[in-house]
């Protein structure tokens, strides 16, 4: 992992070309980032930080309301670390995330090829119906989808009851943690949809026609000049929305946290996200949600790190 | 209506003669502007104005604000609001069941000084035992709904029913009726009564005098593995594997309860009182409420009383002027007007004479608050709730599981939650 | 705006060749067939807010049917009429718009300011890398245990119940991602054209307003968009520190349709969904051909 952070910096600390020769002010570039740092620093760094030392403490409600918390050294650390439950949710963290985000990948690379190949007024269409999807709040969001589920009035059990699957009529979805994880990750896959599909329809939208045909005339045909041509163009953009995707896609938790309140077995669906909020705001335990949060954000690292590190070096590939 | 308004009128009147009274007899005391969180559609917005205008004026130079909380998410807000200095609420309105959690962590003051005169024993108990920590008394009760069981009072006559004097005749009574279904309606079913209305599923449990845990030796124990909690379930899964419709609702449909039984799909379903509303005007000539009969004709039984508490955030730095202002919400004024216009029994149950007679009887929601039981009154019951345990333990058993096994894995679930500092 | 590139160049390189007509018209029966297709797609994708709106134009009692109402018919402004003659929806809409403005500005400013450093200047953060990586971690980050450590600060600070203590929370957490869509585009402009416009008498802020600037349009419109939709939508930390009723924001506001003491006014909630995508859908269609431009950006180059 050192190596790779190293050759990561390599990248970020290439060699400036020629024509960057002249000198400007060596203290502008800091001040133009500075606004940048301190509103990470404010926002998220100082309350990290915070975290982190909390994630020390016996900090629970009643520290909360003003009593003095307990130096416990890695003690809710050991305590996370070898709870079979943190594994459990974890693990399905992992196994959810990686279908939301490989259906949705698939499925979002498939409309974006579809946009390149429709009329104009075909292409407005999608386009229009992917922003106003994009558009909607998650809250709102999952709103629409419980009534669609619902069980007696909602629309889905309707259909399916009419098209010949008699059982289905009444069918409760929202209790079973199936049904839940299901309506979870349709949510999911159909909320993240339109940024997938915009971010590499733009990215195929950029190779560039004349290299295509040059690949037709040597008699490629559509799949290999895909295969040969589009793809190894396209995959930088796939490569970051598919991360995105997979670090949004671990800690989901509005989709979920809301599906639980419906009235469903919370020990039986609990994912990263709401299984930390339900240890912190929920129960008050404060310390050993921070020292949870810390532990999944090193794992979050270290299950994507490799996918980061491949993305750092195409860089380096593709700027040399 | 028009009675209503003569009692505002009154009210106003005395309101305003006490007014007088007390801007002569005021001193020079420290002003403040005090906030007070009541839950979205427990107070009257008329009540609301009677309190800011009737504290205004007792104290002059200060005011209150009633600044109404949703419900959606409260308790995250209240664990972060209250812990501010600068940005807590002086009052607040906690709901009797997390009263005991945010009285053990500090976060209200103490108030055990102001029992008599808050109400002494004409305080609803259940409650004052809830806002209890150590001898202590941190939480007044506000006001309490009760639950009621309404049924089609034709449908059970023309499939030749009497009313449910026990548990098991209500249970046989569903399946009579559906049976019947004098009416002929499509998919009829005998009851609504879906798990995630936990709390008046648990009347059940606390009719058979069993409850999800009691305190042993200082230690949570389940209490779902007794006899009493094992009838209790029997009976319930009898009712929903045979007569029940969707028993495994979710939550914001379970709200409705109303709409299957307008629609004619039940006979019987139970809810809070305020359900009567709901109730359409077709149906409503037709339609009886009772109590949850006891096991025993005869006997007594013990149904849930959900409700709110209200307590003085101990962050608040107005501790004198909050005192005054709980002293106005306790008060007969107010507490007529929770009754009134709410239909609640007033934590003060010296008022509950104001409660409006509707289709549900304001007498029988005195009696069925006498009666009342209440979950564990532990520090962690808000987490069992939090956690959906009880919703856990019904769907299992809805679902037609072994009651033992239900009982074991949901009892141990509830012990550990209890049993965590 | 590339995509009509894509269709013109389409049209040029079409010959007149007999073969080539065949097999145009064989493509013309193709892009039928993907036409057909993404008639269905679009269905599928927005059906859920047809849903949505179908039942804000009911009543409660038409949405509580066995048998699902498929059109709003007849067409019931019940609870909008209710919704806009609600004080606390046009509070919550101003409060709403505020906020997402402030951050919206902030975000796109403070973003571009450290584009600007990063792909300009010769320093320590060159090149994006460093950039992907903290907006990844800013996303890797359990925002679920962060919000009582915000909360605390803001406490502090006397921050809670104020649009800049929100906003601040808002901005941090955005503007990793501006930076990251800025800095691509002001990558792609060849530094070469400012210094042509210098050399024809412009200073260098001059040459940054008057050649540079435009050309950033597609990326600050992405920047922005991003902005908002976070602002807009966000629900947890405006729980906890707008408490005040006259603080609420949208999100905040539609849980009031969800009441322990009430029924759940699924039309409500529906039509009060509706309107807080207006606006947002409303600004993706002014910008819509500027957003596709700026994602190509960021996404291709980031």
């Amino acid at each position: 992992m050192g190596t790779t952070l190293a050759d990561a910096d390599l990248v970020l600390n290439a060699p400036p070309r020629p024509r960057r020769r002249r000198r400007r002010g060596a203290l502008a570039p800091y001040l133009l980032v500075a606004p940048l740092i301190a509103a990470v620093m404010v926002a998220l760094g100082w309350p990290l930080i915070q975290q982190f030392l909390m994630s020390f403490q016996k900090f629970g409600m009643a520290q909360q309301f003003g009593a003095e918390p307990e130096w416990i050294g890695l003690g809710n650390y050991i305590e996370i670390l070898g709870n079979p439950t943190m594994w459990l949710v974890f693990a399905r963290s992992v196994v959810f995330c990686a279908v939301c985000a490989s259906l949705s990948m698939l499925l979002g690379g498939l409309l974006a090829i579809l946009l390149t190949k429709l009329s104009n007024w075909a292409r407005i269409m999608l386009q229009v119906s992917l922003l106003l999807v994009w558009a909607t709040p998650v809250l709102v969001t999952m709103v629409i989808w419980q009534w669609l589920f619902d069980a007696r009035y909602g629309l889905i059990n309707w259909v399916l009851s009419h098209i010949g699957l008699t059982g289905m009529a009444g069918f409760p979805w929202t209790s079973t943690p199936m049904g839940v994880f299901t309506i979870a990750g349709i949510t999911v896959i159909w909320g993240s949809l339109p940024l997938i599909v915009f971010m590499i329809y733009s990215a195929l939208t950029q190779v560039s026609r004349e290299v295509l045909e040059a690949a037709e005339l040597d008699g490629a045909g559509p799949l290999m000049r895909f295969w040969e041509v589009t793809l190894p163009l396209i995959t930088p953009a796939i490569m970051i929305v598919g991360l995105l995707q997979i670090v949004w896609d671990l800690r989901v938790f509005t989709q979920l946290y809301v599906l639980q309140q419906a009235g469903v077995s919370v020990d039986e669906t609990n994912l990263l996200g709401t299984y930390i909020f339900r240890l912190g705001i929920g129960q008050g335990q404060y310390g050993s949600a921070s020292a949870l949060a810390t532990v999944v954000l090193l794992l979050t690292l270290l299950l994507t790190w490799p996918y980061i590190a491949r993305m750092f070096a195409q860089q380096k590939g593709s700027s040399a | 209506m028009a009675r209503r308004n003569v009692f505002a009128a009154g009210a106003a009147l005395v309101a305003a003669l006490s007014v007088s009274g007390f801007v002569t007899g005021a001193h020079a005391q420290e002003t403040a502007d005090l906030r007070v969180w009541f839950m979205q559609d427990s107070v009257s917005d008329k009540a609301a104005a009677w309190l800011s205008s009737e504290f205004a004026a007792e104290n002059p130079g200060s005011t209150l604000t009633v600044e109404v909380q949703p419900w959606t998410d409260i308790v995250s807000r209240l664990l972060t609001s209250l812990a501010s200095k600068s940005e807590t609420p002086d009052i607040v309105e906690i709901g009797n069941t997390k009263s005991t959690t945010f009285a053990s962590v500090g976060a209200l003051a103490d108030l055990t000084d102001m029992y008599d005169q808050l109400g002494g024993d004409s305080l609803i108990p259940s409650f004052v035992t809830a806002g209890t920590v150590d001898g202590k008394i941190y939480a007044y009760p506000l006001y309490a709904g009760t639950s009621v069981v309404f049924y089609r009072k034709d449908l059970f006559e023309k499939a030749g029913i009497k009313v449910p004097a026990t548990l098991d005749e209500l249970v046989a009574a569903a399946a009579t009726v559906e049976a019947a279904n004098p009416d002929g309606t499509e998919g009829f079913k005998g009851i609504y009564f879906p798990v995630v209305d936990t709390h008046g599923l648990e009347s059940w449990l606390f009719s058979h005098d069993a409850n999800y845990a009691r305190q042993v030796d200082g230690k949570w124990v389940s209490g779902l593995t007794e006899p009493g909690a094992h009838a209790a379930l029997e009976q319930l899964q009898k009712l929903w594997t045979n007569s029940s419709l969707g028993a495994l609702d979710a939550r914001e449909t379970a709200t409705h309860p109303w709409v299957p039984y307008n629609n004619g799909e039940v006979a019987i379903f139970s809810f809070r009182a305020f359900a009567q509303q709901n109730i359409s005007d077709e149906l409503k000539a037709v339609t009886g409420t009772m109590a949850l009969p006891p096991v025993e004709a005869g006997g007594q039984s013990h149904q849930f009383l959900g409700g709110s508490n209200v307590a003085i955030a101990a962050n608040s730095s107005h501790q004198e002027l909050a005192k005054k202002a709980l002293t106005l919400i306790m008060s007969k004024e107010f507490m007529t007007q929770l009754a009134q216009d709410g239909g609640w029994v007033p934590g003060n149950t010296t008022f509950a004479d104001a409660i409006p007679d509707g289709l549900v009887p304001a007498q029988l929601q005195q009696q069925i608050a006498q009666t009342s039981g209440l979950t564990p009154a532990a520090k962690n019951w808000a987490i069992v709730e939090g956690n959906n345990l009880p919703i856990d333990l019904y769907t299992g058993v809805a679902k037609g599981e072994n009651i033992d096994d239900v009982t074991a894995r949901i009892g141990a679930g509830i012990e550990k939650v209890l049993n965590t500092d | 705006m590339s995509s009509e590139t894509y269709a013109s160049t389409a049209v040029t390189t079409a010959a007149p060749a007999q073969a080539k007509v065949r097999k145009r018209s064989r493509g013309a029966q193709q892009q039928w067939i993907w036409n057909g297709v993404a008639v269905l797609a679009t269905l599928v994708m927005i059906f859920p807010i047809y849903w949505m709106m179908n039942a804000a134009f009911s009543t409660n009692k038409e949405l509580f049917s066995r048998t699902p109402r498929l059109f709003p018919a007849p067409l019931s402004v019940e609870s909008f009429a209710g919704i806009l003659a609600d004080r606390a929806f046009w509070s919550a809409l101003t409060m709403s718009a505020g906020v997402t403005l402030i951050v919206v500005f902030v975000a796109v400013i403070f973003g571009f300011l450290a584009a600007v450093a990063v792909s300009r200047f010769r320093f320590r953060f060159r090149g994006g890398g460093l950039i992907i990586l903290l907006v990844l971690i800013v996303q890797m980050i359990p925002a679920e245990a962060l919000f009582i450590s915000q909360f605390r600060m803001l406490d502090g600070w006397g921050l809670l119940n104020t649009v800049a203590g929100l906003s601040i929370l808002y901005v941090g957490m955005i503007v990793p991602f501006t930076v990251w869509l800025l800095r691509g585009f002001i990558h792609g402009i060849p530094a070469e054209l400012e210094e042509a416009a210098m050399i024809d008498g412009c200073s260098r802020t001059a040459a940054f307003f008057h050649v540079t600037l435009p050309l950033l349009g597609p990326g600050i419109v992405t920047a922005s968009v991003f902005s908002f939709l976070h602002a807009w939508n966000e629900y947890t930390l405006a729980l906890i520190v707008m408490t005040r009723p006259g603080n609420a924001t949208l999100p905040l506001w539609l849980q009031s349709f969800s009441s322990e003491l009430s029924a759940t006014d699924w039309a409500g909630i529906m039509a009060g969904a509706t309107l807080i995508s207006v606006p947002v859908v409303i600004l993706f269609l002014i910008v819509q051909g500027r957003l596709a431009g700026g994602m190509m950006a960021g996404a291709v180059k980031g």
